[in-house]
């Protein structure tokens, strides 16, 4: 093991690359304002931008009369670019058992 | 500068641009810089009756902080590039950039 | 390195060296006597002292006036002139940028006016070590001398009395009269072009409206108001400030009468001229506030500041850091060769006036200035100084600059700083380095593994059942995703290798050099893949070798055509083998079996994810293997044949459509070589022995490898059968008849019903099989293949 990658000891320690081992599998993506993405990472940066492709986004907003409904409401794109800003967390989606 | 870079390749396609008030804009992205500041051309907004004020409006220039979501043109995105810069970014940010 | 766009090699570096700042700075700077003040108040008059620096060069205004109306006006020209002056400053400060950030900061520049043609001499007038290197054509200052207010004053009357009688517009013969006789415009009728629209900004020159002008107490605004035609005389010096200017038409307004005489109607235009005029003073107005801060900065002010910006984005790998744009834009252009690719200049131009605008901050940039191989340049220059001088140091600049962030966005704030673990990932167990942990002979005993198992060898050993395809996705997930991320980093630094192969002579050291890195990257791909790892020493709940388990996502399966670019043929074979003997783990398979469909009533199809995943793998790992198979030898082909049999369940294998398709590579190449003839009566007989094993492995189960739908292209099947029946005897063709006899006569009914398109396409799969046995069929004639049986 002569040359750089592992040699240099830096090959996935930060946080972030826990991120990078999902770079093409299906995450999950918690977002502000009740915001929830389902997709397939394409690239994401330090700031958490991300480019999901075919994604599910689930908006869940309390109703403004009964407090204990949650409505919720899906949107699809085939390909999105997420701000990081928005990002609450980005995790592996584990998918259902086949 | 991972995303700068992609933004660059999309100058001139179709994007839908979701703000942090909801509001939609689409429009034909004319450029970026590398705060994701963006202008757009010909723009339409999906809810014009919550936002008379932009019927007027044809171009626009939109402050990246203030963007959620841009939806893309699926085949304008080159999915396996992307993976392979973010892979890049990832190694430069980690100190072992690919030379 | 280069500066993302920027050609790098196109970056001159022999301007910066010709106009460095220790060459054109004449030191005046450090003799700058920052004490002996205390007279200031006799020598300059007494004024606040905050004001010194502002109103100072009075006597110089003209030359300050033409260059500011240079500045705006007269672009071009400005810059062509002063090409190589308005360049040194700027090279002054890559030559040395702490004298020139000090000085920059220094007082001596709050001069409104300043401008680099005359930064000596107004740091000299400053300090009161004025030795004049005036230039003539300045006007009436006198060289050396420090003017007080009143002599300045005295000095601008004397002059407007000998030049009442100034006609042209002050672009025609810039630098050649003093301001202050703009306000000596001849009477308004000879100025009608106060209401055209297109010459505003000649008249209302913004920098007419400067401080300077106003604290010596001349109004700004007469000069640019047209007067009284009758008045025959100019407006002499006044000290009523631009709040109160001089309009005499409201003196003559109450003049008109009724009467409409030619009086009354020049009048009406007198008032119409008033309006404009008043328009004017409002708009004039608002001009001197907003360009109240008008060259605050001066030039090297600002270059200063974009160089400072330009460190910021500087890189030395932009290969890096814009590889999405690059490769994307080159693979653009080689599809649409007639769609001329966007030059890096062209980006650069376009960022670089961005940023130029943005830093002068007026709205009069748009006309004519700014030529962009000037900008282009001076970036150029600014990118060669940056990237000489390493950019870690920007906290020097905390206090000129304002305050100075660390981050930026290629390194952002960090919100969470979390202790590095001083080695690896303790969490990433499963399969991770195993390679390191073998000894020398544990790494040899597994190598070439083709060539050691036979056909006969570990038929019981290491069998991996479909049934055990349950596994812990939250244990082991990890690890094949850190493998394969693994061998993308590797893979990316061998790709980027590869593609800077030196272009000298193979005998070069630098060439040596270079294949010692390839031939290193690649040891280290080899090692990344996991492919030497024993399968026996694999442990943990998934009962999966690494490297298998890496195909099982479809990144891992991406990595296989790239990686074959690379490897030579002995170790592609090594992962055909690897492949073959585990394919009963392949995710593919585990998953693709039609068998296990047919619980699921509602879609009697594979779920989706699996269809594609099956899709993937046939169109990124199959194609290289199927390359590699048909260059390969019979012995190896049989060989590998033999070992997909002992290792794997075939029946079940058979029962999917990635399975289907090996052994329809295998059973046809093999039957390809037989029939050229160029085979060895061993070889042939060890064919037909594996052939005959085959066989019966699949005997009794031909019928369920079939979809389980009808819906489902069954193309793969009726190939494999051709294959099958091509290798196959005479008895061998009829039992198989025999059992896919329903699928036959299923296809033909099937066909019927289906639009004639597709009922072609159907009835043509079937003859592919049909046809090897010298039978054909059609929608109908189901006698027809009665008769031929």
């Amino acid at each position: 093991m002569s040359a750089s990658i592992e040699s240099q000891g830096s090959f996935m320690t930060e946080p972030l690359d826990l991120i990078r081992l999902s770079l093409n599998e299906t995450v999950y993506v918690k977002l502000r304002d009740g915001r929830e993405l389902t997709g397939r990472l394409h690239a994401y940066d330090s700031h958490c931008s991300m480019v999901l492709g075919d994604v599910e986004e689930t908006v869940s907003s309390i109703d403004e009369n009964d407090v204990s409904k949650v409505t919720t409401k899906t949107n699809k794109s085939d390909m999105l670019f997420v701000r990081g800003d928005s990002v609450i967390l980005v995790s592996p989606c584990v998918p259902e058992k086949l | 500068m991972l995303f700068f870079s992609l933004f660059k390749t999309l100058v001139g396609q179709e994007v839908t641009i979701e703000l942090k008030n909801d509001l939609s804009i689409r429009g034909t992205l004319k450029s970026v810089d590398q705060y994701m500041n963006l202008k757009l051309d010909n723009i339409t907004t999906l809810d014009e009756a919550s936002f008379p004020h932009l019927c007027a409006v044809r171009n626009i220039f939109i402050r990246g902080s203030v963007v959620r979501y841009v939806h893309l043109p699926v085949n304008a995105v080159d999915t396996a590039l992307l993976e392979d810069a973010a892979r890049r970014e990832a190694m430069t940010q980690a100190g072992t950039p690919v030379k | 390195m280069s500066f993302f766009g920027f050609d790098d090699k196109s970056t001159d570096i022999k301007d910066t060296k010709e106009y460095t700042f220790d060459d054109t700075y004449d030191g005046l700077g450090q003799q700058l006597q920052e004490s002996g003040d205390d007279f200031n108040d006799e020598t300059f008059g007494s004024f606040a002292v905050n004001d010194v620096g502002k109103d100072f060069e009075f006597g110089l205004s003209s030359s300050n006036a033409t260059d500011v109306n240079n500045n705006y006006q007269q672009k071009p020209q400005s810059s062509s002139q002063a090409g190589m002056p308005s360049l040194q400053p700027i090279a002054s400060l890559w030559g040395a940028a702490d004298q020139a950030q000090k000085l920059g900061t220094n007082e001596v520049f709050d001069n409104n006016n300043f401008d680099h043609n005359n930064y000596d001499r107004s740091t000299f007038e400053l300090n009161n070590s004025g030795h004049g290197n005036y230039d003539p054509t300045n006007g009436t200052g006198i060289p050396g001398k420090i003017l007080s207010l009143e002599e300045v004053e005295a000095q601008l009357r004397a002059a407007s009395l000998q030049q009442p009688q100034f006609q042209q517009p002050l672009l025609s013969m810039p630098g050649q009269f003093p301001p202050h006789q703009f306000q000596q415009f001849p009477p308004h009728m000879q100025f009608p072009p106060l209401s055209n629209p297109n010459e505003p900004n000649f008249q209302f020159p913004p920098q007419m409206m400067q401080p300077p002008f106003q604290q010596m107490g001349i109004p700004p605004m007469p000069m640019v108001v047209n007067q009284h035609s009758q008045s025959g005389q100019s407006i002499s010096q006044n000290s009523n400030g631009p709040h109160a200017p001089q309009t005499p038409y409201q003196l003559e307004q109450p003049n008109r009468t009724p009467v409409k005489s030619l009086e009354e109607i020049r009048n009406q235009d007198l008032a119409m001229a008033a309006a404009e005029q008043d328009k004017a003073i409002r708009k004039s107005k608002k001009m001197s506030e907003i360009s109240k801060y008008n060259n605050l900065m001066n030039h090297k002010d600002k270059d200063y500041v974009m160089r400072m910006q330009l460190a910021q984005f500087v890189t030395d790998d932009s290969y890096n850091e814009d590889f999405y744009y690059r490769v994307h834009t080159a693979i653009q252009s080689r599809h649409n060769p007639q769609q001329s690719q966007i030059s890096n200049i062209d980006i650069a131009q376009a960022y670089v006036f961005q940023q130029r605008g943005n830093n002068r901050g007026n709205r009069y940039r748009g006309r004519n200035d700014s030529p962009l191989e000037r900008l282009q340049q001076q970036v150029q220059r600014a990118v060669a100084y940056v990237k000489q001088h390493p950019k870690k140091n920007l906290f020097v600049f905390e206090g000129s600059l304002g305050n100075i962030t660390t981050t930026s966005g290629k390194a952002p704030r960090q919100a969470l700083k979390i202790k590095k673990p001083s080695e690896g990932i303790p969490s990433l167990t499963s399969g991770d380095n195993l390679s390191d942990l073998l000894t020398p002979t544990e790494k040899s005993s597994v190598s070439s593994p083709a060539f050691q198992l036979s056909p006969e060898s570990n038929s019981s050993s290491n069998f991996n059942p479909p049934s055990s395809a349950s596994r812990n996705i939250g244990n082991d997930k990890k690890g094949p995703l850190y493998s394969i991320e693994k061998v993308y980093s590797i893979l990316l630094q061998l790709e980027n290798t590869e593609r800077t192969a030196p272009q000298s002579d193979p005998s070069s050291d630098e060439f040596k050099e270079w294949q010692d890195k390839m031939r290193s990257l690649l040891e280290e791909l080899w090692d990344a893949l996991q492919i030497m790892v024993p399968f026996d020493a694999v442990e943990g709940p998934s009962q999966v070798h690494p490297f298998i388990a890496m195909l099982s996502y479809n990144k891992g399966m991406k990595l296989i055509p790239r990686i074959f670019r690379h490897i030579n043929k002995e170790q592609r074979l090594t992962i055909l083998t690897m492949i073959v003997a585990h394919m009963s783990s392949l995710e593919v398979i585990r998953q693709g079996s039609y068998t296990t469909v047919e619980n699921n009533e509602q879609s009697n199809d594979l779920p989706l994810r699996v269809r594609e995943a099956i899709e993937l793998f046939s169109q990124t790992v199959l194609p290289p293997l199927v390359h590699f198979i048909s260059d390969t030898s019979y012995s190896i082909v049989v060989g590998l044949l033999g070992i997909l049999m002992d290792r794997n369940d075939i029946s079940y294998i058979a029962t999917t459509k990635t399975g289907l398709a090996f052994l329809t590579v295998f059973i046809s190449r093999a039957e390809l070589i037989s029939q050229e003839g160029n085979v060895t009566q061993s070889e042939l007989e060890l064919w037909n022995t594996t052939f005959d094993n085959l066989f019966r492995s699949l005997h009794g189960h031909l019928s369920s490898i079939f979809p389980s739908s009808n819906n489902i292209d069954d193309s793969y099947v009726w190939q494999f059968l051709a294959s099958v029946a091509l290798a196959a005897k005479l008895e061998h063709q009829r039992i198989m008849v025999d059992e896919v006899r329903d699928s036959i006569f299923g296809a033909m009914n099937e066909a019927k019903l289906l639009s004639p398109e597709h009922s072609h396409q159907k009835i043509a799969n079937l003859n592919l099989f049909l046809n090897v046995m010298g039978l054909n069929a059609t929608t109908t004639e189901i006698s027809e293949l009665k008769i031929n049986e």
